[in-house]
């Protein structure tokens, strides 16, 4: 008979409740292995079969390409027609310096797995022609602007590497592989990077000449300035040796372009640190050694690059340039001087429906929601479909009011009467969304919270910790956009987005 | 509780564990494969909850990353185990049979304590 009370003391010794060995020192972590965690934490939320995720872990299929579940969606949905394979890529060092394995490699997912397996990153599909020749596609789950379309771009780069490869191997060209395998490893590191979330999408995505995403979404909060630095110099090194290996008159004048593009960027960036009140980190110390890296890249003994390599030294700049480019100062300070003025206004809204910013009472709250209400609906606000908090759920209100309220059908808003009174719109919307919160939370210190955030957000704004590119994209938010209660949360957002 | 069901979410549970150690560096997939393959050696379908219970507690053993999953499994199975138990005792106290839900609690503590010893 089977044991009737099977406590887990009385079935193991002592040792199963020693505290955990002290923590390894931690590795850099392994892209495949990184890759394969998450596969397998998509196909447990896919609702795959542990049994069969079990297996193929056990059989180690996980190297080699197994089926471990649904393919994931940009909107986070699971795709379960299609399969998710886990692959080596990069990983396995006998592999990442030969693309073309890694290509054959990836049709044979086709090939093992069906058509349109994926995967586990979503980045790349097997496209295949009925004479037999394939070749590699985005995924049609890629996201424009997406860390998975640099990836993907920089694979290509890649592969398109490996076909120089090959043919400089057929011409004995020594000198030429050295330097396409340079400029792969260049790469390959680039691709590890993003792969190890480590490097900042945006900087990624501008340096691939794509445009950013509009959202932060998937977007590495911790900016660092060094990841910029080191990508931006990796990409320099790449393209110059590239261009020492141009022959093509048009190739050729393609490449200056991003090299000159490149170093103006980099001084840019160079000359936004100078300015601002806190340097980022140890921005300075590792631009100099981004810069020692390029100055001793080879350029090529038959084909230098027209112009020195490196660019100005933070100081030199400072002499030589302008300490603080105006056109970006400019955008600064008519961001800045928006953003405060809405904040402004949201207070004085706060303040209009008799809501003291510094010292909430519940109650006062409660009595005054009435008008609030009242006031959103004149101005055409849904409040109902503040997106992302709860339904204001005051049945009584809801019939005294809504039905009198012309045009406040649910899920749409009179943008015309809105974008008429915009600042008063922003500042409700923003309210609403405290109302939001304070109907979610029932407590005054949510509010409250809030508050404080945002009169943090306008402190560290004055002090200069914003950075240009969260600045233009705000003031693009409230200047190019009608303002409206999802652009006041668009702005909310991104002064929540500002300081890191 | 369907018994397989129980061993699935087991499963599911230690695989969750291997992802989140496999994110973030803390195991590499040789290991995950070891473990995979104590699984497959030891949860072989079907199997009864007893049987479950009785071999969940060894699987942490070889591998320590494994409590995550198996102390939440086994610390739900004992608080059954225990409110049973106290409710049994309890009833028995009531109805005035003080011997027995004596015997009972002692039998639940002597069962622990000789599995300990």
């Amino acid at each position: 008979m089977a044991e009737p009370f099977t406590p887990r003391e009385a079935t193991g010794s002592s040792e199963k409740f020693t505290a955990p060995r002290p923590a390894e020192s931690k590795r850099a972590v392994n892209p495949e292995a990184q890759t394969a965690g998450k596969g397998l934490e998509d196909a447990i939320a896919g609702g795959a079969d542990p049994d069969q995720l079990v297996q193929n872990l056990a059989g180690g299929k996980m190297q080699e390409g197994a089926v471990i579940g649904a393919v994931r969606r940009p909107d986070g949905t699971l795709d379960t027609s299609r399969s998710l394979v886990s692959h080596g890529d990069g990983a396995n060092p006998e592999r990442a310096h030969t693309n073309a394995a890694l290509m054959v490699d990836r049709a044979n997912h086709k090939a093992l797995y069906g058509e349109g397996a994926v995967d586990t990153d979503g980045i790349y599909d097997v496209k295949t022609y009925p004479d037999g020749r394939w070749e590699l596609v985005p995924s049609e789950y890629i996201q424009p602007g997406s860390a998975e379309q640099v990836h993907f771009n920089i694979t290509k780069q890649l592969d398109q590497l490996m076909q120089s490869r090959m043919a400089a191997e057929d011409s004995g060209d020594t000198l030429k592989i050295q330097q396409i395998d340079k400029a792969m490893t260049n790469l390959e590191g680039q691709r590890g990077q993003l792969e190890a979330g480590v490097v900042n999408l945006k900087v990624a995505s501008r340096i691939a000449g794509i445009e950013p995403p509009e959202t932060r979404s998937g977007v590495p909060k911790d900016l660092s300035a060094v990841d910029m630095d080191e990508l931006i110099a990796s990409k320099l090194e790449m393209h110059q040796d590239l261009y020492a290996m141009d022959t093509d008159p048009t190739e050729r004048a393609g490449r200056e372009k991003q090299i000159a593009d490149l170093r103006n960027l980099r001084t840019k960036l160079l000359d936004e640190s100078s300015r601002a009140t806190q340097p980022f980190g140890d921005w300075g110390e590792r631009v100099t050694d981004g810069r020692n890296v390029i100055d001793q890249v080879s350029t090529g003994a038959s084909s230098p690059v027209p112009e020195t390599n490196s660019p100005p030294k933070q100081a030199e700049t400072n002499k030589d340039n302008p300490p603080i480019d105006p056109e970006f100062q400019q955008i600064e300070d008519h961001a800045q001087s928006e953003m405060n003025a809405k904040i402004r206004n949201f207070q004085i809204a706060l303040r209009s429906f008799g809501l003291n910013t510094s010292d909430l009472d519940p109650s006062a709250f409660n009595r005054l929601e009435p008008d609030f209400i009242k006031y959103l609906q004149e101005k055409g606000i849904d409040y109902q479909n503040v997106p992302g908090q709860p339904a204001i759920n005051r049945e009584e209100l809801r019939k005294t009011t809504l039905d009198t309220a012309p045009a406040n059908k649910p899920g749409s808003m009179n943008r015309t009467r809105v974008a008429s009174d915009a600042n008063q719109a922003a500042s409700a919307g923003i309210a609403a969304e405290l109302l939001g919160q304070y109907e979610s939370t029932g407590t005054k210190m949510g509010v409250q919270t809030e508050i404080q955030k945002l009169e943090d957000q306008v402190d560290a704004l004055s002090k200069g910790v914003t950075q240009v590119a969260e600045l233009r994209k705000i003031k693009v938010a409230l200047a190019g956009r009608e303002l409206d209660v999802i652009a006041a949360k668009d702005v909310l957002t991104s002064l929540n987005g500002l300081i890191y | 509780m369907d018994p397989e069901e129980k061993r699935k979410g087991l499963e599911r549970s230690i695989i969750l564990v291997i992802a989140e150690k496999l994110k973030s560096g803390d195991i590499e997939i040789d290991r995950a494969q070891n473990i995979a393959q104590m699984l497959l050696s030891v949860l072989h379908p079907p199997m009864s909850l007893e049987q479950l219970y009785a071999i969940a507690p060894y699987l942490d053993d070889q591998f320590k990353e494994l409590a995550q999953a198996v102390l939440p499994f086994m610390k739900e199975h004992d608080d059954k185990i225990r409110d049973a138990v106290a409710k049994h005792a309890e009833e028995l106290i009531k109805s005035g049979q003080l011997e027995k839900a004596t015997a009972l609690l002692k039998e639940a503590l002597n069962t622990k304590g000789a599995s300990n010893g």
